[in-house]
């Protein structure tokens, strides 16, 4: 501890110097905290929502937009570990103004009340109300808010899903809400009963998007996805089932490999930082070499003064570090979490610990040209100023 | 009086390009214990070859070097390193002090070595800057001193860890006249009341003057003493 006063010195000899550094090695660790924390988090999110809840989505294998037969529900159900199937279907509306974006979920009303859906608490006699009205609508408690919609209004949702009767303008009568119990749930979306969407609409009748299944033993999930693939190999409506993280990470995944980009983007970054920051504690180091050597004078060891140069680059690299990833858990990570809607992401401890590792390992490479500088620094050359 | 420094044919070369060159030649010399010894000469006749010797920053190509009863040609640089930590203050021309760090710690520099607490390291601080009189200068950076504080910034340091021997390589090369004269005093002081033996390296005769014993230096030898006593 006594020497970090040596440390602090070398550290301020040329404040200016220091902190451009130093910046330089924040924004690289802003950087890597913001991207590589954002899809830690969001894969942790990910988990999150979908891990606890044993369930499996079966979608088209040909096309995940094609849909399936509503008709193949009962083989899904009888399939030993099942505990209950519910449709998914989908799609996309506009109120008023295409800006105005509203998704709408057509659901199986009956399924519902029997197997009500994890996070969500719908208001009270909302889903009876919809079995009474087949154009009943079960609106989310966020949009109610935002449009200062009303129980009992008649909304005019715009859609790409056209009716029977050419219009694609979709009527819906609010008969309750929907509210969330994880923050990670949004309540923005607007149901519909299937029944009567099905029949309205004039394309696709009787398909649903894809079938939810509830499992009761989630270690069983691969066998049981395995076998609903099985059930329906070879016929005209062959299906491709996952556990819901790994569509969630399949869609991301089919918009680009981001992991890869990141990684990538991460290296250069680093590399370039590497030769920057390296340059910079070379120059510092050459700079110091007669107060280096008047060290040596007063008897500090070569592995004293080589500690030295090393602590130093240390506590440049991780005191920088760590102001990076902090910036970007408390100010870019909200961003992020609202610019996805997923509210805020929390930084993950594998992503502090792994930045510290990289900034350790990075003060070891770039004080290693010092180091060796050092270990060959001759007293009586460098007090004659050769 | 028992010899602190003992020098017998001592050679020392160094090359340079791809030629070796031969700086001392069989120098002998004895130093006492509490002597306060000027060595002068043209620059290029091997006197700071022969104090980098004394303090132990260099090796012989051949001879003895003995210091505080130590033979430094013989220690390796680990135990030379520590040996100079307890033996051997340096005062040089151009200071060498930390820029960064005010007077106090610049003068603690030697003692972080040591296992002293850090009361008892400020204890000596306090003692070393009030012996060179700057005390009130103590929070003050290098920058914000003159020459001739500068200087004894650097010799409160070399005091510090109350070395046995003061090696100092033209102290007062930089310094004004005036200034250079009260450098020399302390120096006469610190040998005088304090028993340091000290071992000055300059071109300046008058502070040569100054010095108990005055050796001359000439193409790598030490010619006959000149001068006992100022």
């Amino acid at each position: 501890m006594k020497y970090l006063v040596l440390v602090w010195a070398g550290l301020w000899r040329k404040p200016a110097r220091t902190v451009l550094t130093s910046m330089s090695v924040v924004s690289a660790f802003l950087l890597y905290g913001a991207l590589s924390g954002t899809m830690v988090s969001f894969d942790r999110w990910v988990g999150q929502i979908t891990g606890d809840l044993a369930v499996l989505w079966t979608a088209s294998r040909v096309d995940m937009s094609a849909g399936l037969p509503i008709g193949i529900l009962p083989t899904i159900e009888r399939i030993p570990g099942v505990q209950a199937v519910d449709i998914q279907q989908g799609f996309n509306s506009y109120f008023q103004d295409p800006k105005n974006g509203v998704g709408v979920e057509a659901i199986d009303v009956a399924r519902r009340i029997r197997y009500p859906r994890p996070f969500f608490t719908v208001s009270e006699g909302a889903l009876e109300a919809m079995q009474r009205v087949r154009t009943g609508a079960i609106v989310g408690t966020e949009l109610m808010e935002k449009y200062g919609w009303k129980v009992g209004d008649r909304v005019p949702l715009t859609s790409g899903v056209i009716r029977k009767d050419r219009s694609n303008i979709w009527v819906f009568d609010i008969v309750g809400t929907f509210d969330v119990t994880r923050t990670q749930a949004r309540a923005d979306q607007v149901w519909v009963n299937y029944d009567y969407f099905d029949e309205a609409r004039a394309f696709g009748n009787g398909t649903v998007g894809g079938v939810i299944s509830v499992i009761a033993d989630p270690g069983q999930a691969t066998r049981i996805a395995a076998e609903i693939d099985k059930a329906f190999a070879n016929s005209p409506n062959e299906t491709l089932t996952r556990s819901m993280g790994d569509l969630i990470r399949a869609e991301i995944d089919q918009i680009t490999d981001i992991k890869l980009i990141i990684d990538i983007v991460l290296s250069a970054v680093l590399f370039t930082l590497l030769f920057v920051t390296g340059n910079t504690m070379m120059q510092s180091t050459v700079e110091r070499i007669p107060e280096l050597a008047v060290l040596k004078t007063y008897g500090y060891t070569d592995p004293v003064i080589a500690a030295l140069v090393l602590v130093e680059a240390a506590a440049l690299c991780l005191i920088s570090a760590l102001i990076g990833i902090g910036v970007a858990a408390t100010v870019l990570f909200p961003l992020i979490g609202a610019a996805f809607r997923i509210g805020t992401l929390p930084m993950d401890a594998s992503v502090v610990v792994t930045g510290v590792v990289i900034a350790v390992a990075l003060a070891c490479v770039i004080a290693l040209p010092p180091l060796w500088r050092v270990r060959r620094l001759n007293v009586v050359d460098a007090l004659a100023g050769r | 009086m028992s010899s602190i420094v003992s020098i017998r044919k001592v050679v020392k070369g160094y090359v340079r390009g791809k030629q070796r060159v031969e700086v001392l030649h069989g120098v002998n010399l004895e130093v006492e214990a509490g002597e306060f010894l000027s060595l002068m000469g043209p620059s290029g006749s091997g006197k700071t070859t022969l104090l980098n010797l004394i303090g132990g920053l260099d090796r012989p190509d051949a001879g003895e070097v003995v210091v505080a009863g130590e033979r430094l040609d013989r220690l390796p640089s680990g135990r030379l390193a520590k040996w100079r930590a307890r033996n051997v203050g340096f005062v040089f021309q151009f200071y060498n002090l930390l820029p960064v760090l005010t007077a106090a710690r610049n003068v603690e520099v030697p003692l972080l070595l040591t296992n002293l607490t850090r009361k008892e390291r400020a204890r000596s601080i306090s003692a070393a800057l009030e012996l060179v009189g700057l005390s009130d200068r103590a929070s003050h950076k290098p920058a914000e001193l003159s020459g001739g504080q500068l200087q004894r910034v650097a010799i409160a340091r070399a005091l510090v860890a109350d070395p046995r021997v003061l090696v100092c390589d033209e102290p007062t090369g930089d310094l004004d006249r005036e200034t250079a004269e009260s450098i020399l005093g302390l120096l006469q002081q610190l040998n005088r009341q304090h028993g340091k033996t000290i071992i000055m390296v300059t071109h300046d005769p008058r502070a040569a003057e100054r010095a108990s014993r005055r050796l001359d230096m000439d193409k790598g030898r030490l010619a006959e003493s000149c001068q006992e006593a100022a």
